[in-house]
């Protein structure tokens, strides 16, 4: 089944508001539509991928794996996107992403991003707003985390957190954590 | 050195056009503040975003109540800082305030406001910017974690971290201009 604009708006109702239908409905064009069974990996954690993903059907689930064990990051569901530090940065993935149940899901390339600008500018303009939202209010939170830990480690190191390795864990798993689009 | 020659020859904003630095030129107010001038403190928020052109501003964050505060790290000449507030609403982290006489460019948060809500061509290039150095931000504290958990144990985590933790507070903070 092809997306409609309808089911999009619905699905990414922040990103949508104020834009045309019309205009969603080239924005669509522009998406490549895949279907995915449970147990792929789209992502690749540390790897280049210059692909966007916004999540329509089914569960994702994010992930590291340190010494061969993995550290659960969260759920992706419908209304999320993914792969958004690694497609606006220019730098490596923060995390492998994997379909928990089968999905589908719309891919936005690294070279149509350019066409966005043109087609639908109130688009583009929230979804980048959408996306430095999130990304400052994790970096905000990593902020928040660190200066606590600073000024136990201040004045009386070592007493922060039973296990460093631990806590650079919990700091990766709430930072990375999807917070709910606007 | 004036805004303008600052903006035209800072490496930051080496890929802004010409009509994008006149539009920022005419945008942001400079200004010369003296030696410890607190440009915001930690818990408020609603300031104005600053861009460093010279001097260094220090940023520190309290111990708890009434017992002090520790420097967290100096931003520099070109380092831009009071971004993240305003992106999102959320109230300052640190307090900064001027390590000696610093000139700086301020955006109002009315302005930085307009500027980031705009689908204009402008506006666009700003959030295209500011996603862009978000997410690189990110990705370098992301990189300073998976650096810390690849340790054998924990002590070895721990000096990895600390080694770095000046620059991971740093860079938490600060924000870059806009720059392509």
């Amino acid at each position: 089944m092809l997306t409609s604009s309808q089911e999009f708006i619905e699905k990414f109702p922040a990103l949508s508001v104020h834009t045309p239908q019309a205009e969603i409905d080239t924005l669509l064009c522009s998406l490549e539509e895949s279907y995915l069974t449970a147990g792929e990996i789209i992502i690749h954690d540390n790897s280049v991928s210059e692909t966007l993903y916004f999540i329509l059907n089914g569960k994702l689930s994010s992930y590291i794996e340190r010494n061969g064990e993995k550290i659960d990051l969260g759920v992706l569901n419908p209304g999320d996107i993914a792969g958004e530090v690694s497609f606006f940065g220019n730098c490596n993935t923060t995390a492998s992403v994997i379909t928990i149940t089968d999905c589908r899901i719309l891919k936005l390339h690294k070279t149509d991003l350019v066409k966005l600008q043109e087609i639908t500018p109130e688009f583009l303009s929230r979804l980048l707003r959408t996306i430095s939202n999130i990304l400052a209010t994790r970096l905000l939170t990593s902020d928040k985390l660190l200066y606590q830990y600073l000024s136990i480690e201040s004045e009386q190191p070592g007493s922060s957190h039973t296990s460093f390795i631990d806590w650079c864990t919990e700091l990766y798993q709430r930072i990375h954590h999807h917070p709910e689009m606007p | 050195m004036n805004f303008k020659t600052f903006l035209e020859t800072a490496p930051e904003f080496s890929s802004l056009s010409a009509r994008d630095i006149d539009d920022f030129e005419h945008i942001m107010r400079v200004n010369t503040y003296p030696d410890g001038h607190e440009f915001f403190k930690e818990g408020t928020g609603g300031h104005d975003v600053y861009l460093i052109i010279d001097g260094e501003v220090s940023v520190t964050h309290k111990k708890g109540i009434e017992r002090g505060s520790f420097e967290i790290g100096l931003l520099k000449a070109g380092e831009m800082f009071g971004l993240l507030s305003a992106i999102t609403d959320l109230k300052h982290e640190a307090t900064c305030y001027a390590a000696g006489p610093v000139v700086a460019a301020s955006m109002p948060n009315q302005a930085f406001k307009l500027l980031f809500g705009s689908n204009s061509a402008l506006g666009l290039h700003f959030q295209s910017y500011i996603t862009s150095q978000l997410a690189r931000d990110y990705s370098s504290l992301i990189n300073l974690l998976r650096t810390a958990l690849s340790a054998k144990n924990d002590e070895e985590s721990r000096i990895i971290f600390s080694s770095y933790n000046d620059n991971i507070s740093k860079n938490a903070t600060k924000q870059r201009p806009p720059v392509h």
